[in-house]
Formats: C-alpha cells, sequence, structure tokens
C-alpha cells in the first residue's frame, strides 16, 4: 500500500469549549473546564446535575432560519447545534464546494441517537388517545413531515440540511455507531478520498445526551461520574457529558494543488477494530485498542518512536482509562517515554457521537500551537511508562499524533495525523 | 470492474437463504402484508418475520434482555451464513463489516401507553427532584441498550468473532448502498481483505407509522421485515461461486446511463405501489430488457433491500449480462451502479 495522504483543510466546531479554533485554543491554553449546572432541563435531584454545554450565545443564528428549521431546531439539540455551527461558516463553506463539481464532494457525518421527547408523546397519547395511537403519533408531527418527524428525525436530515441551504454536495453517509460515530465518519471520508472516489469531504458530526431522558437513562448505565470527570486519576469514578457539532475539511492532493492551498495537517491512517467482546463493556485486556492503533500505525507507515502525542479517548471511567493505557504501552514499548498521553474530556466532557470531532478539533488545535493539553483533573495518575502531563499544559512541538474513541459494542477507532509545518 | 460479490444470504418471511438462491420470478410469493397487521383506517400494511426461540442460532437468553428484533434476524441470518461459507480468520481478523439499519427501535422499547401513564405520575410531581427521581425510576437501564444504534454491529461482531473494522450507516433505504460504496473503497486502497455488507430491517408499529408520515398519501403502502447479507472481495473473475456478481461502476446520476444498453433493471425504496411505478418511471432513458423490483412481492424492506435485489440479479442473469441497480431514499434521492454476472 502506498503511503496515504489527506489533507485536512480545516476544523471547525461549536463546543462547550466555544466556537471556531481561536474561541478553542484560547480555552484549551486557559485551562478551562467548561462543566457547570446544566441550564437545559431542571437536574435537581440526580446524582450528578452538572454537564458541559455549548453557550446560549453561540445559538443566536438560530434566529434566522425559516420558521420550520427552527421548529425542528427546538425540538433536536444536535441539529440546532449542527445548523448554528455550519451557519458560522456559511460563507466559506460555498466558496469551497464551489470550487469543485458537485459529484466530487460528499459528507460523512458521525450522528447519535435520536432523542425522546417524552413528554409531548405522552401528551399526545393522552391528547389523542380516544383516536387511537396511530393518529396521536400522526399529531406530533403536525409541523412538516417531510423535512422532520418531531418523534425521530431521519438521519438523512442533517445532510439535508447542508444541501438545502449550504451547498449541495455528491452523496452523504450517515455513521451510527455511539461514541466512535464521528471518529469513523472522519476515517471513512478519509478512505473516499484515498479511494479517489471525491476530492472534498467534509466529515464530522453532531450530538448530545443533555435532555432530561437521555441524561438519566444514560446516568443509569452508570458511566457518569457524581463528582468530577478526572481522566487517569486513580480515583477516577465516571465521565461527564458533553455536546458537540462541527467538521473537518478532508481533501485529496489534486484539489489542495489545484487551488493553492497550503494545509497544516494531513491524515495519513486510521485503524478500526471490534472487541467482539461483550455490548456491555469494552475488553478489560484492551487487546481491541491495541489491534485499532497497530492498525492506524501501519496505514501511516510510522516507527513507533516517531509519535509525539495521543489524545486518547480517557473517559476517565474504571473500564476505560487503564485499558487504554496498558494498550499503547504495549504497542510503544520502549518509546513510551517520550510519547504524552492526555485526555480532554474533563474539559469539554463526552459529546458522545460527536466525541470524535470533538478531540481532533483539540488535536489539530493542540498540534498547530505545540500544546500538550494536560490531564487537567488529573490529582494521582495511574502508574505507567507513557508521559501523562498533569496539572498544567506542556509545550512541545508534535509531527506525529493519535486521537482515539471507543465505542458502547465494543466499537474501537484510531486516527493518525502528520503536522505538515514541521 | 470495482469488486466481486462472491456470497449472498437473505431473510424474508417467506424466503430465507444462505447461498443466493431465490428461485424464478415465477415462484415468488405476493405481497402477504396485509394478513399479518391491517391497520384501522389506513390502506396499509406490515409484517414481521417469525422469530423462533428455539431457532438453534438464537441469540442467548443472557443477550435477549437487550436485543432488538432486527438484531436478532441479523444475527440468526449471520450465522446460518458463517456456517455455510465458512469464512477464514483473513475476513474475522482485518475484513471489514458494514451494516445499514433502517430502524433502532422496538415496538415495546417506546411503550406509548407505558410513557403515558409515567408522565401523567411526573406531572404531579411536587418539585424537579421528585420529578426527575419518578423518571428514573421508570427508565430502565437497559433502554439505552436496546436502543444502540450499532446494537446489530457489535453482536454480530460478538457472535461471530469478528475483530476487523465494523460500522453502522444509519439512513432510509439507501443505506445499504452507502455501505456498499464504502466497502468498495476499503477494499480499494486495501484496508480490508473482504467485507461482509449487510442490512436488516423490522417493520414494527413505530416505523411503519413513522413512514406513512413522510408521505402524502399512503395507498397501498406496505411495509416488511427482512436481513440481507454480502460478501464482497477485490475483483477477481477466477472462481466459479453462483452468487457471484461484479460491481462494475457506479454512476453520479440516471442521465450517465442515458443510451447504454443493460440486461435488467433491479430497483427498489418505494413505500405504495404508486412510488414503485414512479420509480421505474424515472429510469424510463435506461435500456434494458426487463426490470424487476421487490415491492410487489415484499413491500419496502428498507436497508435489506439491495442484497436481496442483488440476490435476484445473481439469480436471473446471465454469464456476462449486465444489471442496473437503484435505490431511493425517503426523499426521493436515488443511488444507482451497474453489476454484470461473472
Amino acid at each position: 500500500m502506498s503511503k496515504p495522504k489527506v489533507y485536512i483543510l480545516d476544523t471547525h466546531t461549536l463546543s462547550p469549549l466555544g466556537l471556531g479554533t481561536k474561541e478553542l485554543l484560547a480555552s484549551l491554553q486557559n485551562q478551562h473546564k467548561a462543566m457547570a449546572p446544566i441550564s437545559q432541563f431542571d437536574a435537581a435531584g440526580l446524582s450528578q446535575t452538572h454537564a458541559c454545554e455549548v453557550s446560549q450565545a453561540h445559538l443566536a443564528q438560530l434566529q434566522e432560519l425559516s420558521e420550520a428549521w427552527q421548529v425542528v431546531a427546538a425540538n433536536d439539540r444536535k441539529f440546532a447545534l449542527w445548523a448554528s455551527v455550519l451557519e458560522s461558516k456559511r460563507t466559506a463553506l460555498q466558496a469551497l464546494f464551489g470550487k469543485t463539481s458537485k459529484a466530487r464532494t460528499a459528507l460523512f457525518l458521525g450522528l447519535g441517537a435520536n432523542a425522546f421527547p417524552v413528554q409531548r408523546i405522552a401528551m399526545s397519547v393522552a391528547d389523542y388517545s380516544a383516536f387511537g395511537l396511530n393518529e396521536a403519533i400522526a399529531q406530533l408531527n403536525f409541523y412538516n413531515g417531510k423535512k422532520a418527524n418531531s418523534i425521530f428525525n431521519h438521519a438523512d436530515l442533517y445532510g439535508a440540511y447542508f444541501a438545502q441551504e449550504i451547498a449541495p454536495f455528491g452523496f452523504c453517509r450517515n455513521l451510527m455507531t455511539a461514541c466512535s460515530s464521528s471518529t469513523q465518519a472522519i476515517a471513512f471520508g478519509a478512505a473516499h478520498v484515498m479511494a479517489g472516489q471525491a476530492d472534498l469531504v467534509l466529515a464530522g458530526g453532531t450530538d448530545s445526551i443533555i435532555n432530561q431522558f437521555a441524561y438519566i437513562s444514560f446516568g443509569k448505565l452508570g458511566v457518569l461520574s457524581p463528582d468530577q470527570c478526572k481522566p487517569f486519576d486513580t480515583g477516577r469514578n465516571g465521565t461527564i457529558a458533553g455536546e458537540c457539532a462541527g467538521y473537518t475539511l478532508l481533501a485529496s492532493e489534486k484539489f489542495v494543488r489545484e487551488n493553492g492551498l497550503q494545509p497544516r495537517a494531513a491524515l495519513i491512517g486510521f485503524g478500526n477494530s471490534m472487541d467482539a467482546y461483550k455490548i456491555t463493556a469494552p475488553d478489560p485486556s484492551g487487546e481491541g485498542v491495541e489491534r485499532a492503533l497497530r492498525i492506524a500505525l501501519e496505514m501511516a507507515q510510522l516507527p513507533l518512536d516517531a509519535l509525539d502525542y495521543i489524545n486518547a479517548h480517557g473517559t476517565g471511567t474504571r473500564s476505560n482509562d487503564e485499558a487504554e493505557l496498558r494498550a499503547i504501552e504495549r504497542i510503544v514499548g520502549a518509546a513510551a517515554p517520550n510519547i504524552a498521553v492526555s485526555s480532554t474530556k474533563d474539559r469539554h466532557g463526552h459529546a458522545i457521537a460527536a466525541a470524535g470531532i470533538q478531540e481532533f478539533h483539540v488535536l489539530t488545535t493542540c498540534m498547530a500551537n505545540d500544546l500538550i493539553p494536560a490531564n487537567l483533573s488529573c490529582n494521582q495518575p495511574i502508574q505507567s511508562s507513557l508521559v501523562l502531563p498533569f496539572a498544567s499544559n506542556q509545550t512541545k512541538q508534535m509531527r506525529y499524533a493519535l486521537t482515539n474513541n471507543f465505542a458502547f459494542g465494543g466499537v474501537n477507532c484510531s486516527l493518525a495525523l502528520e503536522n505538515l509545518a514541521l | 470492474m470495482l469488486a466481486s460479490i462472491t456470497a449472498i444470504g437473505f431473510w424474508e418471511s417467506t424466503q430465507f437463504s444462505v447461498d443466493g438462491s431465490i428461485g424464478s420470478r415465477a415462484e415468488l410469493l405476493p405481497n402477504l402484508a396485509k394478513i399479518q397487521r391491517q391497520l384501522p383506517n389506513l390502506d396499509a400494511a406490515f409484517r414481521q418475520l417469525v422469530l423462533d426461540p428455539t431457532h438453534p442460532n438464537y441469540p442467548k437468553p443472557s443477550d435477549l434482555k437487550i436485543l432488538r428484533n432486527d438484531t436478532i434476524a441479523a444475527l440468526i441470518l449471520s450465522q446460518q451464513m458463517q456456517a455455510f461459507h465458512q469464512w477464514d480468520a483473513a475476513f474475522l481478523e482485518r475484513g471489514a463489516l458494514l451494516v445499514a439499519n433502517s430502524n433502532f427501535i422496538d415496538d415495546d422499547v417506546l411503550d406509548f401507553e407505558a410513557i403515558a401513564s409515567a408522565v401523567s405520575q411526573l406531572q404531579n410531581a411536587q418539585d424537579s427532584a421528585t420529578e426527575n427521581k419518578l423518571f428514573g425510576s421508570t427508565i430502565s437501564p437497559l433502554l439505552p441498550l436496546r436502543t444502540l444504534t450499532n446494537g446489530a454491529q457489535s453482536f454480530i461482531a460478538q457472535y461471530l468473532g469478528f475483530h476487523g473494522t465494523a460500522t453502522t450507516y444509519g439512513s432510509t433505504g439507501i443505506a445499504s448502498v452507502q455501505a456498499l460504496r464504502d466497502a468498495c473503497n476499503l477494499l480499494q486502497i486495501g484496508a480490508s481483505p473482504a467485507v461482509l455488507v449487510g442490512g436488516c430491517h423490522y417493520a414494527n408499529l413505530f416505523s411503519f407509522l413513522n413512514n406513512c408520515l413522510l408521505l402524502s398519501d399512503t395507498k397501498g403502502y406496505a411495509e416488511a421485515s427482512a436481513a440481507s447479507f454480502f460478501m464482497l472481495t477485490p475483483f477477481d473473475d477466477s472462481t466459479n461461486s453462483a452468487a457471484r456478481l461484479h460491481i462494475v461502476a457506479y454512476y453520479p446520476a440516471l442521465s450517465a446511463l442515458e443510451g447504454e444498453q443493460v440486461d435488467w433493471l433491479f430497483y427498489g425504496g418505494a413505500f405504495t405501489p404508486q412510488q414503485d411505478a414512479e420509480l421505474q418511471a424515472r429510469c424510463k432513458n435506461l435500456r434494458y430488457r426487463e426490470a424487476f423490483s421487490w415491492f410487489a412481492h415484499t413491500g419496502n424492506i428498507g436497508a435489506a433491500e439491495l442484497g436481496m435485489l442483488l440476490a435476484a440479479a445473481a439469480n436471473w442473469l446471465q454469464t456476462g449480462q449486465t444489471a442496473v441497480l437503484v435505490l431511493q431514499d425517503a426523499y426521493g434521492v436515488i443511488e444507482l451502479f451497474k453489476v454484470q454476472k461473472a
């Protein structure tokens, strides 16, 4: 296999750490943690009443949308985030998508499961039960059956918004693998460019679990920390919920050359694997994680000692962090003392299906600014031969780095990036 | 040539095949959907597969509490295909499993009546803390797992001992074509030696009504349940598997094929007889000898449709003959590609 290289033109997110690269960088440099009391619903009485939320000020552009889209946004937080992040870059996106034919472009989106607007369903059932259940459900969809279904939006809706409001594209893929969704969207989007099927791919996704139903049901899985998310700390006790929408723009060499662009980073490898262990828990041996990382490094044709930094999945849960560290140690062996590993989930929260694009943006921003983000909430790090920076960020040039995400069901995905500015 | 299909299997209520064989067109049964469930006030119907708990490949009892019906159907079919085709370690370790899903919920997960009753209790709560507590007590911790979007992918990997690349596509009927195109990418760049592409759709009251709401006219709407899988390998003309088809090329639009002569048109994605006729009419500028859609025999089968159309192509094309496959999603977006019988 020849050495693949997919150019990263730009990455843009709307997250609890701000809108766009500039705000994200400032937040990372200031070591800001976005965890705050939940504003989207009253979480009184729950074991965790905090989450990392996108600031309301960043959603102001929703008021400019047509009424039909506003209704969708009001009922579907991940759509509200998606529309907002796209609108904030509308002109740039339109200009870029105008540089090649529609057939040579594609969207690869990682999407979360649908939120259940339970109260609305229940009220509708109560109001219309005299007419039968089918009538009750029909009444829930009184706004615009074609564009959006207020119980369940078809996954195609998010691409449809892009096609109708931003720019036409060749086609859209919707990848739905829980916490690895948008990481895989980037990997499969890169494969599409590598296979010569497109010159420009927008890959990313959107998700939020900060609503009463999802938050309570997610909490029941026992993965939310009752206090703080502390990745790689021996006393870690769970993750913290976040939300994010965003994308990265992947381009072929031809597109870069023809448009005289000078990208600062490239995606040079990806690795996917399945634990095939248990649907409810990751393989404690970390074998699946190890496999995904090895495949990514193989594709990138990277010697192990070339790796500078790994942005870990690092959820802060008992089951993830140690298995992930041990898997990395087995792969890099003697190179471990030169490789920094950190998780930024304690700063922005776990954005579930959008965790991949959230952390991809953290990584590209850090690489471009020689910034190794510290494990801020880690006070007593797990013993490891790897470098686990804590307390404060470090400065280091990074030529090669990985970002990892793993999901329920035992799905693992790792992406390898190269800093082209060095 | 982009790739070759070396195995096809499918399960629809009247047909089960691990080797892709479906017999002749004359043997196909007409749509029996109305027999299974007819809703009042709608000229529309759906039917479900009969999932037999005594089947030797039925999932383990400990897994059943987090398994949806679509996943059970996909699990039974994929295990049967594995037993028949004996896919090797190269596939299980480094291959890919790309699963298309067009519904993520079971009727009993979204129990409207139970929710209504729980919410009426919630409305009596004095404060948010009590409400949240009551809410929590009505939600099973297993619910997030039963609605897990990648459930089928993950269970299949577990039951088959599959450790390679896997993902799930969520969309309407064309999700499986999205999976097929990504499968070709993975083969082309050498990331996987073989790719199992599958789709499952399990009609239930919720998906049925949800889809009805997308239609301006539901007359004759029929939805069925099915699962299908096919194995894709790099292009290879050397073996003589009965299911062997080659993926010739994709096309960005129907107009790209105008004037080209093919032997068959296989199309799908329609929800109603009217949509079925309209979709065939959209292909009027293609030159073909025969056209076929599963609609009249099964109703809409969502993400499982592509595998069954490929089975029809593998069975009815003569060596060297070509066909165009056209699939449409709920919003009228189409995907199309050409196949050739080996």
